[in-house]
């Protein structure tokens, strides 16, 4: 754990395992960013964060999550789960590109 | 320097079938026909008393057993403590050096579980990596058991190999039966009978890691295998957006998840693996000397989904990719060097 961010600093969930030729910030900004237009989708905000990643939900509540699967369960806690399947997201991002 | 750095990990693999499917029997002929080189068993019983173990012991081969349960939580604690007992005892000089360990579970385990256990333990996680999954399938009772045993249509899901025995006690339109059910239940694993391959580790795994042109096959009408394509390069980050999310939420209905995709940022001609079984997700790899895959082909097994919604779902990511892609091109060419935006975001450098 990082005494400054209290981000994970061991984290090894599969979506951080380097396929990339990006470095590993890139490839956690990238991560950031192509999570945080489904996150928008689904109601909350997501932003780069220490080694992982910052929730803001509708409240404004914030939460700190080292990967992709704790974003995830975060949304469900913060009362906005994210489902890719669901048709108001599909429409959006259908819209979007 | 680390154990984990001296030493390549040990290579897990697993042996699963439903009770009574000929699991052990199995085991004890490879055994026997010392077809499992350089490999410590650890058996998963369902009860207390390590039957099987008592079996193979027997043999003389390295065993451990982990007798009080089955494999039914996300972590199976016995089958970390086992393997970790395994390499205790390694080190000790107790048991002789090996390089892969069978976990032969229990018969109403599921497998996945086992994957789960050593890709979230972080003691386990640098010494062990994941193999295969093979299952025994008993062409005498397969058909009843696989329509009426959860645990046992999770088992023939999960397979890279699939085993049929008892078919020496058969007649071939049952084995015929037996196969063409498993074959249109996980298209992914390949099919042996015992009698054609001295060890089902053996066996090439499948010459691509998806089958070129899979139909879709409806098994039942909660069942069905289909297939997600996409024609360009995928984009990692969106790929790893949605497989996450599609598996966080509907993880107990997308049962098992396999193909392969050129990835849009890497320089690397070879294409990455994914594998998923159920809401575990192996660490994707680089698939050595393939260069002939342009985009994605992945194939998902599922039950009570919607695939005409899923490959909606798969498109309208694909193409946000593209457009991130496209949007992204100067910033990725410069890849060594920190963007405005994330400077701008407070990302830590």
């Amino acid at each position: 754990m990082c005494g400054f961010c209290g981000s994970s600093l061991d984290s090894r969930h599969w979506t951080t395992i380097p396929v990339t030729d990006a470095r590993a910030t890139r490839a956690r900004f990238r991560l950031a960013e192509a999570a945080g237009r489904l996150c928008a989708a689904a109601g909350f905000r997501l932003a780069p964060w220490g080694n992982g990643f910052q929730v803001t939900g509708r409240t404004g509540r914030r939460e700190l999550a080292s990967d992709l699967a704790q974003v995830w369960r975060l949304a469900d806690r913060l009362g906005s789960p994210v489902d890719p399947l669901d048709d108001s997201i599909l429409d959006r991002l259908e819209r979007e590109s | 320097m680390s154990v984990a750095a001296q030493r390549p990990p040990i290579v897990v693999d697993v042996l699963t079938g439903f009770l009574g499917a000929g699991k052990t029997t199995l085991l004890r002929n490879l055994i026997k026909r010392d077809a499992l080189p350089d490999t410590a068993i650890l058996i998963n019983e369902l009860s207390a008393l390590p039957v099987d173990q008592r079996l193979i012991g027997a043999t003389g081969v390295p065993t451990a057993v982990t007798a009080g349960g089955c494999l039914c939580c996300t972590i199976d604690g016995d089958v970390r403590g086992g393997l970790l007992r395994l390499l205790d005892q390694q080190a000790r000089g107790v048991l002789p050096s090996f390089s892969r360990v069978l976990v032969e579970t229990s018969g109403i385990a599921d497998p996945a579980v086992v994957a789960s256990t050593i890709q979230s333990d972080r003691l386990l996680q640098p010494r062990f990596r994941f193999g295969s999954i093979v299952t025994v399938v008993d062409v005498l009772n397969a058909l009843e058991t696989i329509t009426s045993e959860d645990e046992a249509l999770s088992q023939i899901i999960a397979a890279d190999r699939i085993v049929l025995t008892k078919t020496d006690i058969t007649d071939n339109a049952r084995k015929d039966e037996v196969m063409a059910a498993v074959a249109a239940i996980n298209p992914l694993a390949s099919v042996a009978d015992p009698a054609d391959t001295d060890n089902p580790w053996s066996l090439a795994r499948p010459p691509k890691p998806y089958p070129a042109s899979l139909r879709a096959v409806a098994i039942d009408h909660t069942l069905s295998a289909f297939v997600l394509h996409w024609p360009e390069p995928v984009d990692w980050a969106v790929f790893a957006t949605w497989l996450s999310a599609l598996l966080h939420r509907h993880g107990s209905s997308i049962l098992r998840v396999k193909g392969v995709m050129k990835i849009a940022e890497a320089a690397d001609p070879e294409p990455v693996v994914i594998q998923a079984v159920r809401h575990v997700v192996y660490p994707p790899e680089h698939l050595a000397g393939v260069s002939d895959v342009a985009g994605a082909e992945i194939t998902v097994i599922a039950r009570d989904v919607d695939a005409e919604r899923v490959r909606r779902s798969f498109a309208a990511f694909m193409r946000l990719g593209r457009k991130s892609a496209r949007q992204n091109v100067t910033s990725v060419s410069n890849s060594l060097f920190p963007s405005s935006a994330m400077i701008a975001a407070g990302v830590p450098l």
